[in-house]
C-alpha cells in the first residue's frame, strides 16, 4: 500500500487525513507541520506520495513542492488547499505537481485523487 | 455580489478548466486553451457530461483510460475537419438503397442531422436528397448541435476545399457557388436546411423523421446513454423511417428497440400497418 | 460597512457547516453590532487585508464548539482539547477562505490571516469598525458570523470604482 507524507499546519487537518487515508487503506509515512519538515521528512522517510497543505508558516507548500521536485523529480505531490488559490494550485501543477484536491474533504475524491496519483 | 447565494466556487470550475487543458496539453499536444474559454469550456462539459463524468478532472481520467476515446477526442478538438460526404460509400448507400425507399412512401422527407457541426452532412443529404427527389418532393433537413459556434458557421454554408474533397464537379457546380477558395451552397439546397441549438442529453427530441443521421457524437456517450439516445431516435422516427449510424458504431438491443437492421449502419424502424391514409407528420 | 460584505460569510459558513456536520444550517437575522463586543465563549478571530479590511468572527458557546469539533473529526464526543481547538480554528479558516474568495471574484481582492481561538466568557473584543452579525441555527446550536470589513479603495483591475452591484452569473 502505498505510503503517504501528510502536511498540513493545523493538527486537525492533519489528524483528519490521518484517519481518512488509514480508512482507506493507505499507510501513513509520517506527517509534517510546514514546508520545511515537510522536506527533511521527504528525505528521510521516502513516501510514494505527499499530500501537501499550500498555507503554511516558515516554508508553504509550493517552495517545498519545489524543493522535494528538485530532490527526487519523480515525487508525487498532491495540493490540498482550502481557498480559490487558483494561482498557487496552477503554480503548483506546473511546477510538478500531480493534482490537487480542495478542501473542505470529500473522502471519496481524496481517495480517488490518491489512487490516481500513486497509480 | 448582491446577495447571490452561490455555492460553487468559479475558482473551482476554473481550475478545474485549467488543470484539464493543462493536461490534455501534455497527453495529446492539443492547445485547447488558444481557443475562446467560454465557448470550449461549454463544450467540453458537455461532452463530459455524456461520458458520464461531472467535472473536467473526471473526464480527463476517462479519456486517458480509453485510447480509442482519447483519439476521437484529440480529433475532434482539432480543427474541425468534416467534409461532405464522408464515407462516400456510405453515402452511396444511403443515396441508392434508402432514399429511393423513403421517397417512395411519402410526397415529404424529413431529416434530422443531430450532431451537425458545420453542416457537411447535413448539405451531403440535401444534394442527396435533391437529385433522387427530382423536384417531387418537400424536403427539410434540421441540423442540430451543442455548439453555437459551429451552427453559426453551418447556416453561413461555406467550405474548404479539403471538405469538399468528395464532391464532384458535377455536384459542385450545380449544388455549390465557389467564392475566394470556398464554396458555398446554392440557394436550392440551403432552403432545404434549418440549423439549430440541441442538446441530446437534455432537451425533447422533436417527431416524425423520415431519417436520423447521428454519426458523430456518440463515441462519448456512457452506454446508458446511448441505449437512452437511440430509443428516443427510435421514438422520432415516422414508421418506416431510417436511422443512420457512425462508422465505428453498432447498436446493441437494437431488436429490442424496435428496429430491423437493415444492413451494417442502416436501422429502420417497421412500416406500420396502414390504416387509410398515412399522414405526413 | 456594505451590508452585502456580510454575505458571502453566509454563504460560505452554511456550505462549509453544511459539509462537516451534514446538517444545513438555517440563517437568521442581521443585526449590528458595535465595535466592541462580548466575545461567545469560544470564538475564531480572523483578519482580513487587501481591498477590504477587518475582521471576521465566528462566535458559538462551548458546548456548540465542541459538538462541532466532535463531528468534523467523525467522533461521537469529545472534550474541548487542543484537537477540538485546531478543528474549530480550521473550520473558521475554510468558511473565511471561502468567503474571501467570493469576495475577490466580486471585485474585492482580499486575503485572510491564520485563525486565532479565543475562549472564556466575558471577553470583550473590539473590531476596527462596527459588524453586522447573522447567526447561523445548526443542531449543535448556533454559530454568530459576526463580520466588520472597510473597502480600504485597493482595486483589482476587473473591478469599477465603487464595487460592482451585480455579478455576471458564471457560464459553469
Amino acid at each position: 500500500m502505498p505510503k503517504i507524507l501528510v502536511v498540513d499546519d493545523a493538527m486537525f487537518m492533519r489528524a483528519m487525513l490521518k484517519k481518512l487515508l488509514t480508512e482507506a487503506g493507505f499507510d501513513i509515512a509520517g506527517e509534517a507541520e510546514n514546508g520545511r519538515v515537510a522536506v527533511d521528512l521527504y528525505q528521510e522517510l521516502k513516501p510514494d506520495l505527499v499530500m501537501m497543505d499550500i498555507t503554511m508558516p516558515e516554508m508553504d507548500g509550493l517552495t517545498a513542492l519545489k524543493e522535494i521536485v528538485k530532490l527526487d523529480p519523480a515525487a508525487k505531490v498532491v495540493m490540498c488547499t482550502a481557498l480559490g488559490q487558483e494561482r498557487s494550485v496552477m503554480e503548483a501543477m506546473n511546477a510538478g505537481a500531480k493534482d490537487y484536491i480542495l478542501k473542505p474533504f470529500n473522502a471519496e475524491k481524496v481517495v480517488e485523487v490518491l489512487k490516481n496519483a500513486s497509480g | 455580489m448582491g446577495g447571490a447565494m452561490r455555492t460553487t466556487l468559479a475558482s473551482d470550475q476554473d481550475l478545474d478548466y485549467r488543470v484539464f487543458v493543462k493536461r490534455i496539453a501534455e497527453k495529446t499536444g492539443v492547445n485547447l486553451g488558444c481557443y475562446k474559454r467560454k465557448q470550449m469550456e461549454r463544450r467540453l462539459r458537455s461532452l463530459a457530461r455524456q461520458y458520464g463524468a461531472d467535472s473536467l478532472r473526471e473526464f480527463y481520467a476517462r479519456l486517458e483510460a480509453d485510447p480509442a476515446a482519447l483519439e476521437q477526442f484529440r480529433r475532434r478538438m482539432t480543427i474541425n475537419v468534416s467534409e461532405l460526404l464522408r464515407n462516400p460509400d456510405k453515402f452511396e448507400e444511403l443515396q441508392k438503397e434508402i432514399l429511393p425507399l423513403l421517397l417512395s412512401d411519402t410526397r415529404r422527407l424529413r431529416v434530422w442531422s443531430a450532431g451537425c457541426s458545420y453542416g457537411a452532412e447535413a448539405y451531403s443529404v440535401a444534394m442527396l436528397a435533391r437529385e433522387m427527389s427530382l423536384g417531387k418532393h418537400r424536403i427539410s433537413i434540421l441540423g442540430t448541435d451543442i455548439d453555437q459556434e459551429m451552427l453559426a458557421r453551418a447556416r453561413e454554408g461555406f467550405f474548404s476545399e479539403i471538405d469538399m474533397k468528395n464532391v464532384s464537379p458535377t455536384r459542385r457546380r450545380r449544388f455549390f457557388l465557389a467564392e475566394e477558395g470556398r464554396y458555398r451552397g446554392r440557394p436550392e439546397i440551403r432552403q432545404l436546411l434549418s440549423f439549430r441549438h440541441h442538446d441530446l442529453l437534455r432537451d425533447d427530441f422533436a417527431r416524425g423523421f423520415h431519417l436520423i443521421l447521428c454519426r458523430n457524437v456518440v463515441i462519448y456517450f456512457t452506454d446508458e446513454s446511448k441505449d437512452r439516445l437511440y430509443r428516443e431516435f427510435f421514438e422520432s422516427l415516422t414508421s418506416g423511417g431510417v436511422l443512420f449510424i457512425g462508422g465505428t458504431e453498432r447498436i446493441f438491443g437494437a431488436e429490442a428497440i424496435g428496429f430491423e437492421h437493415l444492413s451494417v449502419f442502416f436501422y429502420r424502424k417497421p412500416a406500420s400497418q396502414r390504416v387509410g391514409v398515412m399522414t405526413d407528420a | 460597512m456594505k451590508a452585502e460584505f456580510i454575505n458571502p460569510f453566509v454563504t460560505a459558513g452554511i456550505k462549509v457547516l453544511e459539509s462537516v456536520i451534514n446538517a444545513r444550517p438555517e440563517s437568521g437575522q442581521l443585526a449590528v453590532r458595535s465595535a466592541a463586543f462580548t466575545t461567545q465563549q469560544a470564538s475564531i478571530v480572523i483578519g482580513v487585508t487587501g481591498a477590504v479590511e477587518g475582521q471576521a468572527i465566528y462566535g458559538m458557546s462551548l458546548v456548540t464548539a465542541t459538538k462541532i469539533a466532535a463531528a468534523m473529526s467523525s467522533m461521537p464526543a469529545m472534550t474541548f482539547d487542543e484537537m477540538a481547538s485546531s478543528a474549530i480554528a480550521e473550520l473558521g479558516n475554510m468558511i473565511s477562505g471561502h468567503a474571501t474568495t467570493l469576495l475577490s471574484e466580486a471585485g474585492y481582492e482580499c486575503q485572510i490571516t491564520p485563525p486565532t481561538l479565543v475562549r472564556g466568557t466575558e471577553v470583550e473584543i473590539a473590531t476596527s469598525t462596527p459588524a453586522l452579525v447573522i447567526p447561523l441555527y445548526t443542531d449543535f446550536g448556533k454559530m454568530e458570523i459576526n463580520v466588520a470589513l472597510m473597502e480600504t479603495g485597493e482595486k483589482t483591475a476587473t473591478a469599477p470604482a465603487g464595487g460592482t452591484e451585480e455579478q455576471e452569473a458564471s457560464d459553469a
